[in-house]
Protein backbone atom coordinates (compact mmCIF):
# COMPACT_ATOMS: atom_id res chain seq x y z
CA UNK A 1 0.00 0.00 0.00
CA UNK A 2 1.40 3.36 -0.86
CA UNK A 3 2.92 5.33 1.90
CA UNK A 4 -0.43 8.28 1.11
CA UNK A 5 -3.20 5.94 1.28
CA UNK A 6 -4.59 4.67 4.19
CA UNK A 7 -6.48 2.09 2.43
CA UNK A 8 -6.49 -0.71 -0.36
CA UNK A 9 -9.21 -1.90 -2.12
CA UNK A 10 -10.08 -4.98 -2.18
CA UNK A 11 -11.26 -6.98 -5.14
CA UNK A 12 -15.27 -7.20 -5.84
CA UNK A 13 -18.13 -5.22 -5.24
CA UNK A 14 -21.79 -5.93 -5.21
CA UNK A 15 -24.69 -4.41 -3.11
CA UNK A 16 -25.98 -4.88 0.11
CA UNK A 17 -29.57 -5.42 0.03
CA UNK A 18 -32.38 -3.01 1.91
CA UNK A 19 -34.71 -5.11 3.50
CA UNK A 20 -33.74 -7.95 1.68
CA UNK A 21 -33.96 -6.79 -1.51
CA UNK A 22 -31.09 -6.72 -3.32
CA UNK A 23 -32.12 -4.57 -6.68
CA UNK A 24 -32.96 -1.55 -4.54
CA UNK A 25 -29.33 -2.34 -2.48
CA UNK A 26 -26.30 0.15 -1.93
CA UNK A 27 -23.32 -0.73 -3.73
CA UNK A 28 -20.70 -1.68 -1.76
CA UNK A 29 -17.15 -1.91 -1.66
CA UNK A 30 -14.41 -3.01 0.97
CA UNK A 31 -11.45 -1.91 1.62
CA UNK A 32 -8.16 -2.95 3.80
CA UNK A 33 -6.91 -0.70 6.59
CA UNK A 34 -4.14 -0.66 9.10
CA UNK A 35 -6.39 -2.71 11.43
CA UNK A 36 -9.57 -2.91 10.64
CA UNK A 37 -11.77 -4.10 7.21
CA UNK A 38 -13.54 -1.21 6.03
CA UNK A 39 -16.80 -1.88 4.12
CA UNK A 40 -17.90 1.09 2.85
CA UNK A 41 -21.83 1.00 1.04
CA UNK A 42 -22.74 4.29 -1.19
CA UNK A 43 -26.27 4.78 0.15
CA UNK A 44 -26.48 7.91 -2.62
CA UNK A 45 -24.65 8.75 -5.44
CA UNK A 46 -22.12 11.12 -3.45
CA UNK A 47 -22.10 10.04 -0.51
CA UNK A 48 -20.31 6.86 1.90
CA UNK A 49 -21.55 5.23 4.68
CA UNK A 50 -18.84 3.17 6.73
CA UNK A 51 -18.45 -0.46 8.99
CA UNK A 52 -15.67 -1.73 9.93
CA UNK A 53 -14.39 -4.73 11.54
CA UNK A 54 -10.91 -4.64 13.43
CA UNK A 55 -8.76 -7.36 12.34
CA UNK A 56 -8.29 -8.90 16.17
CA UNK A 57 -12.33 -9.10 16.37
CA UNK A 58 -12.78 -11.41 13.02
CA UNK A 59 -13.93 -14.82 14.44
CA UNK A 60 -14.52 -16.81 10.96
CA UNK A 61 -15.04 -15.64 7.14
CA UNK A 62 -17.18 -18.56 5.84
CA UNK A 63 -17.49 -18.08 1.81
CA UNK A 64 -20.14 -20.30 -0.27
CA UNK A 65 -20.16 -21.06 -3.71
CA UNK A 66 -23.74 -20.34 -5.40
CA UNK A 67 -24.57 -21.81 -9.25
CA UNK A 68 -26.57 -18.51 -9.94
CA UNK A 69 -28.15 -21.59 -12.86
CA UNK A 70 -31.44 -20.03 -12.43
CA UNK A 71 -30.66 -16.81 -13.89
CA UNK A 72 -28.24 -18.00 -16.86
CA UNK A 73 -30.88 -21.11 -17.82
CA UNK A 74 -33.49 -18.01 -18.20
CA UNK A 75 -31.22 -15.90 -20.23
CA UNK A 76 -30.33 -18.79 -22.33
CA UNK A 77 -34.00 -19.72 -23.31
CA UNK A 78 -34.35 -15.77 -23.74
CA UNK A 79 -31.72 -15.65 -26.51
CA UNK A 80 -33.18 -19.09 -27.72
CA UNK A 81 -36.51 -18.21 -28.45
CA UNK A 82 -35.77 -14.99 -29.38
CA UNK A 83 -33.28 -15.90 -31.99
CA UNK A 84 -35.64 -18.39 -33.38
CA UNK A 85 -38.27 -15.81 -33.45
CA UNK A 86 -35.91 -13.24 -35.17
CA UNK A 87 -34.31 -15.66 -38.12
CA UNK A 88 -37.76 -17.20 -38.92
CA UNK A 89 -39.55 -14.17 -38.91
CA UNK A 90 -40.65 -12.36 -42.02
CA UNK A 91 -42.13 -9.17 -40.24
CA UNK A 92 -39.10 -6.72 -40.61
CA UNK A 93 -40.25 -4.83 -37.49
CA UNK A 94 -40.29 -7.88 -35.40
CA UNK A 95 -37.31 -9.16 -37.25
CA UNK A 96 -35.66 -5.88 -35.87
CA UNK A 97 -37.20 -5.69 -32.22
CA UNK A 98 -36.42 -9.78 -31.61
CA UNK A 99 -32.41 -8.40 -32.38
CA UNK A 100 -32.96 -5.42 -30.41
CA UNK A 101 -33.91 -7.12 -27.50
CA UNK A 102 -31.47 -10.48 -28.28
CA UNK A 103 -27.82 -8.21 -28.49
CA UNK A 104 -28.34 -7.06 -24.89
CA UNK A 105 -29.57 -10.09 -23.45
CA UNK A 106 -26.58 -11.90 -24.84
CA UNK A 107 -24.09 -9.24 -23.43
CA UNK A 108 -25.46 -9.08 -20.68
CA UNK A 109 -25.01 -13.70 -20.36
CA UNK A 110 -21.75 -13.44 -21.94
CA UNK A 111 -20.42 -10.58 -18.82
CA UNK A 112 -22.14 -12.57 -16.26
CA UNK A 113 -20.18 -16.12 -17.46
CA UNK A 114 -16.89 -14.06 -17.42
CA UNK A 115 -17.69 -12.87 -14.33
CA UNK A 116 -17.98 -16.45 -12.71
CA UNK A 117 -19.92 -18.03 -10.20
CA UNK A 118 -21.73 -15.98 -7.84
CA UNK A 119 -21.14 -16.78 -3.57
CA UNK A 120 -22.49 -15.01 -0.02
CA UNK A 121 -19.80 -14.49 1.79
CA UNK A 122 -20.20 -14.36 5.68
CA UNK A 123 -17.74 -12.62 8.47
CA UNK A 124 -17.83 -13.05 12.21
CA UNK A 125 -17.31 -10.80 15.07
CA UNK A 126 -17.99 -11.68 18.75
CA UNK A 127 -21.08 -9.71 18.34
CA UNK A 128 -22.15 -10.30 14.58
CA UNK A 129 -22.41 -12.05 11.48
CA UNK A 130 -22.82 -9.67 8.86
CA UNK A 131 -22.98 -10.85 4.94
CA UNK A 132 -20.03 -9.13 2.85
CA UNK A 133 -21.68 -7.79 0.23
CA UNK A 134 -18.19 -6.96 -1.78
CA UNK A 135 -17.75 -10.53 -2.20
CA UNK A 136 -20.15 -11.48 -4.11
CA UNK A 137 -18.35 -13.49 -6.88
CA UNK A 138 -16.58 -16.07 -5.94
CA UNK A 139 -13.21 -16.05 -7.53
CA UNK A 140 -12.95 -11.83 -6.65
CA UNK A 141 -14.72 -12.89 -3.32
CA UNK A 142 -12.05 -15.98 -2.77
CA UNK A 143 -9.04 -12.74 -3.71
CA UNK A 144 -10.32 -10.82 -1.27
CA UNK A 145 -10.82 -13.32 1.47
CA UNK A 146 -7.42 -14.23 1.23
CA UNK A 147 -6.37 -10.25 1.38
CA UNK A 148 -8.23 -10.03 4.58
CA UNK A 149 -6.95 -13.78 5.90
CA UNK A 150 -3.03 -12.49 5.95
CA UNK A 151 -4.18 -9.30 7.98
CA UNK A 152 -6.24 -11.31 10.14
CA UNK A 153 -3.62 -13.71 10.89
CA UNK A 154 -1.09 -11.04 11.46
CA UNK A 155 -3.32 -9.22 13.96
CA UNK A 156 -3.90 -12.07 15.88
CA UNK A 157 -0.53 -13.62 15.46
CA UNK A 158 -1.31 -16.88 14.12
CA UNK A 159 1.84 -18.81 12.12
CA UNK A 160 0.05 -21.50 10.72
CA UNK A 161 -1.95 -21.27 7.49
CA UNK A 162 -4.47 -23.44 9.40
CA UNK A 163 -5.36 -22.98 13.28
CA UNK A 164 -5.21 -26.66 15.21
CA UNK A 165 -7.64 -27.96 16.70
CA UNK A 166 -10.42 -26.28 14.97
CA UNK A 167 -12.62 -28.64 11.98
CA UNK A 168 -15.84 -28.61 10.40
CA UNK A 169 -18.20 -31.99 10.96
CA UNK A 170 -21.93 -32.21 9.40
CA UNK A 171 -23.47 -31.31 13.14
CA UNK A 172 -26.34 -34.57 13.99
CA UNK A 173 -29.08 -33.89 12.50
CA UNK A 174 -27.72 -32.01 9.73
CA UNK A 175 -27.07 -34.61 6.95
CA UNK B 1 -11.47 -11.05 41.98
CA UNK B 2 -11.73 -12.97 39.61
CA UNK B 3 -14.08 -11.40 36.54
CA UNK B 4 -16.31 -13.21 34.97
CA UNK B 5 -15.87 -14.34 31.51
CA UNK B 6 -18.79 -12.85 28.85
CA UNK B 7 -20.37 -15.18 26.51
CA UNK B 8 -20.16 -14.90 22.97
CA UNK B 9 -23.60 -13.29 21.85
CA UNK B 10 -23.48 -15.67 18.93
CA UNK B 11 -23.97 -19.44 18.64
CA UNK B 12 -20.58 -21.11 20.40
CA UNK B 13 -18.40 -23.70 18.27
CA UNK B 14 -20.74 -23.70 15.44
CA UNK B 15 -21.07 -21.46 11.89
CA UNK B 16 -23.63 -20.40 9.76
CA UNK B 17 -23.78 -21.54 5.82
CA UNK B 18 -24.23 -18.56 4.02
CA UNK B 19 -25.70 -20.93 1.35
CA UNK B 20 -28.41 -22.25 3.65
CA UNK B 21 -28.06 -20.97 7.13
CA UNK B 22 -27.66 -24.23 8.51
CA UNK B 23 -25.15 -24.88 11.12
CA UNK B 24 -21.50 -25.59 10.31
CA UNK B 25 -20.32 -27.67 13.84
CA UNK B 26 -15.99 -26.71 14.23
CA UNK B 27 -14.58 -29.73 15.45
CA UNK B 28 -11.20 -30.90 14.99
CA UNK B 29 -11.62 -34.02 13.20
CA UNK B 30 -11.43 -32.16 9.68
CA UNK B 31 -8.88 -29.51 8.51
CA UNK B 32 -10.12 -26.60 7.02
CA UNK B 33 -10.33 -25.92 3.87
CA UNK B 34 -12.62 -25.67 0.64
CA UNK B 35 -15.53 -28.11 1.36
CA UNK B 36 -18.88 -28.62 1.32
CA UNK B 37 -21.64 -27.61 3.36
CA UNK B 38 -23.50 -31.05 4.76
CA UNK B 39 -26.96 -29.61 4.33
CA UNK B 40 -26.75 -27.68 0.78
CA UNK B 41 -23.99 -29.61 -0.47
CA UNK B 42 -22.50 -26.01 -1.77
CA UNK B 43 -18.92 -25.41 -2.02
CA UNK B 44 -17.66 -23.87 1.42
CA UNK B 45 -14.32 -22.44 2.15
CA UNK B 46 -13.76 -21.61 5.90
CA UNK B 47 -11.27 -19.51 7.58
CA UNK B 48 -11.54 -19.82 11.48
CA UNK B 49 -9.45 -17.30 13.75
CA UNK B 50 -7.80 -17.87 17.30
CA UNK B 51 -10.60 -15.17 17.89
CA UNK B 52 -13.27 -17.67 18.58
CA UNK B 53 -12.23 -18.80 20.85
CA UNK B 54 -11.24 -15.64 23.04
CA UNK B 55 -12.36 -15.45 26.46
CA UNK B 56 -13.75 -12.14 26.65
CA UNK B 57 -13.39 -10.56 30.19
CA UNK B 58 -16.55 -8.02 31.77
CA UNK B 59 -15.16 -4.55 31.59
CA UNK B 60 -14.65 -3.18 35.06
CA UNK B 61 -16.99 -1.09 37.40
CA UNK B 62 -14.71 0.76 39.36
CA UNK B 63 -13.04 0.12 42.66
CA UNK B 64 -14.57 2.02 45.66
CA UNK B 65 -12.43 4.70 47.23
CA UNK B 66 -9.85 2.97 50.23
CA UNK B 67 -9.47 5.96 52.28
CA UNK B 68 -9.98 9.65 52.00
CA UNK B 69 -6.35 10.07 50.21
CA UNK B 70 -7.25 8.35 47.11
CA UNK B 71 -8.21 10.30 44.50
CA UNK B 72 -11.34 9.57 43.24
CA UNK B 73 -13.08 9.56 39.75
CA UNK B 74 -14.21 12.71 38.29
CA UNK B 75 -17.65 11.00 37.40
CA UNK B 76 -18.03 9.07 40.30
CA UNK B 77 -17.14 10.15 43.67
CA UNK B 78 -16.58 6.73 45.76
CA UNK B 79 -14.81 5.08 43.01
CA UNK B 80 -10.88 5.12 42.88
CA UNK B 81 -8.74 6.96 40.31
CA UNK B 82 -7.16 4.73 37.99
CA UNK B 83 -6.02 6.13 35.21
CA UNK B 84 -6.84 9.87 33.43
CA UNK B 85 -8.01 11.09 30.11
CA UNK B 86 -5.49 12.16 27.93
CA UNK B 87 -7.86 14.86 26.44
CA UNK B 88 -8.95 16.71 29.67
CA UNK B 89 -6.37 15.09 31.91
CA UNK B 90 -9.52 14.00 34.32
CA UNK B 91 -9.60 10.97 36.70
CA UNK B 92 -11.18 8.22 35.94
CA UNK B 93 -12.41 4.78 37.47
CA UNK B 94 -12.38 1.25 35.83
CA UNK B 95 -16.31 2.26 34.43
CA UNK B 96 -15.02 5.96 32.80
CA UNK B 97 -11.59 4.97 31.57
CA UNK B 98 -12.71 4.09 27.67
CA UNK B 99 -9.22 3.04 25.94
CA UNK B 100 -9.70 4.02 22.61
CA UNK B 101 -7.23 3.71 18.97
CA UNK B 102 -4.55 3.56 21.56
CA UNK B 103 -5.67 6.13 23.59
CA UNK B 104 -7.19 6.54 26.76
CA UNK B 105 -10.44 8.92 26.77
CA UNK B 106 -12.95 10.04 29.08
CA UNK B 107 -16.90 9.48 27.76
CA UNK B 108 -17.30 13.10 27.58
CA UNK B 109 -14.09 13.46 25.63
CA UNK B 110 -14.65 10.17 23.38
CA UNK B 111 -18.37 11.77 22.42
CA UNK B 112 -16.99 15.52 21.80
CA UNK B 113 -14.60 13.81 19.59
CA UNK B 114 -17.33 11.87 17.88
CA UNK B 115 -18.92 14.73 17.57
CA UNK B 116 -16.68 17.27 16.12
CA UNK B 117 -15.24 13.90 13.75
CA UNK B 118 -11.67 14.08 14.86
CA UNK B 119 -11.88 10.66 15.69
CA UNK B 120 -11.43 8.76 12.31
CA UNK B 121 -12.75 5.36 13.59
CA UNK B 122 -16.02 6.83 14.41
CA UNK B 123 -16.86 8.45 11.53
CA UNK B 124 -19.44 6.88 10.11
CA UNK B 125 -20.43 8.83 7.03
CA UNK B 126 -19.00 11.42 4.54
CA UNK B 127 -19.94 13.25 1.30
CA UNK B 128 -18.00 13.23 -1.47
CA UNK B 129 -18.01 16.43 -2.18
CA UNK B 130 -16.15 16.56 -5.75
CA UNK B 131 -18.97 14.40 -7.08
CA UNK B 132 -21.28 16.38 -5.19
CA UNK B 133 -19.87 19.59 -7.96
CA UNK B 134 -19.88 17.41 -10.57
CA UNK B 135 -23.30 16.80 -10.39
CA UNK B 136 -24.03 20.19 -9.89
CA UNK B 137 -22.10 20.72 -12.86
CA UNK B 138 -23.33 17.88 -15.47
CA UNK B 139 -27.06 16.59 -14.39
CA UNK B 140 -28.50 20.14 -15.14
CA UNK B 141 -26.81 19.54 -18.96
CA UNK B 142 -30.32 17.49 -19.52
CA UNK B 143 -32.01 20.81 -19.07
CA UNK B 144 -29.25 23.19 -20.78
CA UNK B 145 -30.82 26.80 -19.93
CA UNK B 146 -30.20 25.42 -16.18
CA UNK B 147 -26.56 25.94 -16.77
CA UNK B 148 -26.69 29.35 -16.69
CA UNK B 149 -27.32 29.23 -13.26
CA UNK B 150 -25.54 25.66 -12.10
CA UNK B 151 -21.93 26.23 -13.72
CA UNK B 152 -20.99 29.12 -11.17
CA UNK B 153 -22.80 27.57 -8.52
CA UNK B 154 -20.70 24.39 -9.24
CA UNK B 155 -17.56 26.19 -9.40
CA UNK B 156 -18.27 27.94 -5.76
CA UNK B 157 -18.97 25.00 -4.58
CA UNK B 158 -16.16 23.42 -5.90
CA UNK B 159 -13.63 25.92 -4.19
CA UNK B 160 -15.61 26.56 -0.82
CA UNK B 161 -15.61 22.05 -0.28
CA UNK B 162 -12.17 21.83 -1.81
CA UNK B 163 -10.57 21.66 1.57
CA UNK B 164 -13.55 19.63 3.61
CA UNK B 165 -12.95 16.65 4.88
CA UNK B 166 -13.85 13.80 2.10
CA UNK B 167 -14.01 10.24 1.48
CA UNK B 168 -11.54 8.50 3.54
CA UNK B 169 -10.94 5.68 0.97
CA UNK B 170 -10.44 8.18 -2.47
CA UNK B 171 -8.67 11.58 -3.11
CA UNK B 172 -11.61 13.24 -4.77
CA UNK B 173 -8.95 16.16 -6.28
CA UNK B 174 -9.89 15.02 -9.89
CA UNK B 175 -13.75 15.27 -9.45
CA UNK B 176 -12.85 19.16 -7.92
CA UNK B 177 -11.14 20.04 -11.22
CA UNK B 178 -13.50 18.13 -13.54
CA UNK B 179 -16.47 20.23 -11.71
CA UNK B 180 -14.36 23.25 -12.01
CA UNK B 181 -13.11 22.41 -16.18
CA UNK B 182 -17.13 21.74 -17.05
CA UNK B 183 -18.35 24.62 -15.49
CA UNK B 184 -15.44 27.03 -17.08
CA UNK B 185 -16.36 25.43 -20.80
CA UNK B 186 -20.53 26.15 -19.70
CA UNK B 187 -19.90 29.69 -18.40
CA UNK B 188 -17.31 29.76 -21.69
CA UNK B 189 -20.48 28.66 -24.24
CA UNK B 190 -22.60 31.09 -22.61
CA UNK B 191 -20.21 34.07 -23.31
CA UNK B 192 -19.63 32.99 -26.82
CA UNK B 193 -23.14 31.98 -27.50
CA UNK B 194 -24.03 35.32 -25.75
CA UNK B 195 -21.32 37.72 -27.75
CA UNK B 196 -22.95 36.32 -30.89
CA UNK B 197 -26.53 37.00 -30.55
CA UNK B 198 -26.09 40.11 -28.31
CA UNK B 199 -22.80 41.38 -28.96
CA UNK B 200 -23.48 42.23 -32.86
Amino acid sequence: MPADRKYEKLPGSGYASTRGIVVAGRPTRSYLGTDHLLVVEYPAPAQESYRRFPYEDIESIVIARRTGLGKRIVSLLLIVVLSIIGVFQANLFVYVMSWVVLVPFSVLLMLEIIKGPLCRTLIRTRVQEVELASCSRWRAGNRAVDLIEKRVRAAQKVETAIPPEVGLSSPEGNE
Amino acid sequence: MVEKPVQSQLDEGSLSCPSCSGTLSLSSSVPIDLQQCPSCLQELRVAVFPAINRVHGASGSGKRLLSEDESSCFFHETKRAEAACEQCGRFLCGLCETPFAGRVLCPECLEQAAADGELESLIGQRYRHGSVALMIALVPLLVWPLTLVTAPIAIVYAIKTWNKKGSLVTNGRLAFVAAIVFSVVQIGLWGFFGMMFFGG
